[in-house]
């Protein structure tokens, strides 16, 4: 666990969104109140003995162990996931059926899940947004509103609203279903937005969780693309590549790979600044801008202040790729 | 040289994912010194916060213990120092101290007479 490395973070909203499956989108306090544990218990056994190999693991696991100790005693009193209905009741089946929601990727999708449910039509953006840095990115009440400069009572309330809007819904929103799919994402679309963009000039200092979110992001909307293609989606998917590549040149920013908009010396620091952050930014902005046409779409999306700074940046990759 | 325990108590357990990382990384930090230094005769090990109590002559039996969260031993760590007052200094720089916890120092009794 080096200095870089935001671990509990990470595994926060991992951690969240799977035992939401488990214990129902309505018991969202439960599924905090279970990582926090687990949390709490990594720090005590952590700090003495030292972290184990693999702490992802290691954390999981004892979140396990307590999901199943608490649906094992409350099964009968309480109403957990619809979705898992009776597989919980018996003993045959519980401990597979926990297995299972906790596999790496099935919590991906759950992780998704989250994602959407948080952008949730009664919410406003500002809350969707610190719903998502709150629940899947692990951040406090306080980081938030130093991220967003704003008072930790109006966050507290944002969110609190925000959760309340979220455990009235039954389950956690279906990204299978197609047609809510594409219903909702550009509400998703403009939360990712929005949190590079806070991101970029707020005081928060992390990118490594926010990026894993996009390229988590990302990658299941390629999946969904491949198994449902849209005749009119094209316009859509530009769209989208130019979010992306928005959040690339942010994240590039972050890591400080650009300064000023100069390209002799972004192309100094491209070479010298090659942080994990970095790389992973710089490498899927090639992969979203290998052609010039693009890089117009970059410039007129948003109206963002950085299009000169993309320009640069995306010249300055095609020099050192 | 002699021989000490630590016993570590209390420590605020409210707080945020990236607070408990840096928690983790500074006692990470503070115990490696202190192998490296010659100082960590043994890890020892973390407690949990909650037991029983068994006292009295009709061994009642009580859940335990009675401190406040602030007074319990959370764990122990076995070192080793020329005397009382090095290990003293040595526990100075324990992370708990940021998070309102205490060191309690406890020479080791000599056997040997």
């Amino acid at each position: 666990m080096g200095p870089s490395d935001h671990l509990f973070r990470r595994e926060a909203g991992r951690m969240v969104s799977a035992l939401t499956r488990i214990f129902g989108v309505h018991n969202l306090a439960l599924a905090e109140d279970v990582v926090q544990d687990a949390f709490c218990r990594a720090l005590e056994v952590w700090r003495m003995r030292g972290v184990p190999d693999n702490p992802s693991a290691w954390l999981m696991a004892t979140a396990r162990n307590r999901a199943l100790d608490i649906l094992r005693r409350r099964r009968t009193a309480n109403n957990f996931a619809p979705e898992l209905g009776r597989l919980v009741e018996s003993e045959w089946t519980i401990a597979p059926v926990i297995h299972e929601i906790l596999a790496a990727d099935a919590i991906q999708d759950s992780m998704l899940r989250m994602m959407f449910s948080c952008c949730h039509p009664r919410l406003s953006e500002p809350a969707q947004v610190a719903l998502i840095l709150h629940i899947l990115c692990g951040f406090s009440v306080d980081e938030i509103a130093s991220a967003f400069t704003g008072s930790h009572a109006a966050i507290e309330k944002r969110i609190v609203r925000g959760k309340k809007v979220l455990s009235e819904s039954k389950r956690l929103f279906d990204t299978a279903v197609p047609a809510e799919f594409s219903d909702r994402l550009p509400a998703v679309q403009r939360a990712l937005y929005l949190l590079f963009n806070e991101g970029y000039h707020g005081a928060s200092p992390e990118t490594s969780v926010r990026l894993e979110l996009w390229s988590l992001f990302s990658s299941v909307k390629r999946q969904n693309d491949r198994k449902n293609p849209r005749p009119n989606s094209r316009p859509k998917l530009s769209q989208w590549r130019v979010n992306m590549a928005i959040y690339a040149i942010g994240a590039m920013r972050r890591t400080k790979l650009m300064i000023g908009g100069r390209i002799l010396a972004l192309a100094i620091q491209f070479t010298l600044a090659r942080d994990a952050a970095g790389q992973q930014a710089t490498s899927q902005l090639g992969s979203l801008l290998d052609r010039q046409s693009e890089i117009a779409l970059v410039t007129g999306a948003y109206q963002i202040c950085e299009s000169s700074a993309a320009k640069y940046g995306c010249a300055a990759f095609c020099e050192t790729a | 040289m002699s021989e000490f325990v630590f016993l570590y108590r209390g420590g605020a357990r409210d707080r945020s994912p990236e607070q408990m990382q840096q928690v983790v990384q500074k006692w990470t930090t503070w115990m490696k010194d202190l192998e490296a230094k010659g100082h960590l005769k043994d890890r020892g090990q973390p407690l949990e916060r909650a037991g029983k109590v068994v006292h009295g002559k009709h061994k009642t039996v009580t859940d335990g213990p009675f401190a406040e969260a602030k007074d319990v031993v959370g764990g122990y760590t076995l070192i080793e120092a020329t005397d009382l007052s090095e290990a003293v200094e040595l526990s100075k720089d324990c992370p708990i101290f940021e998070v309102e916890g205490a060191v309690e120092v406890r020479p080791v009794m000599k056997l040997n007479m």
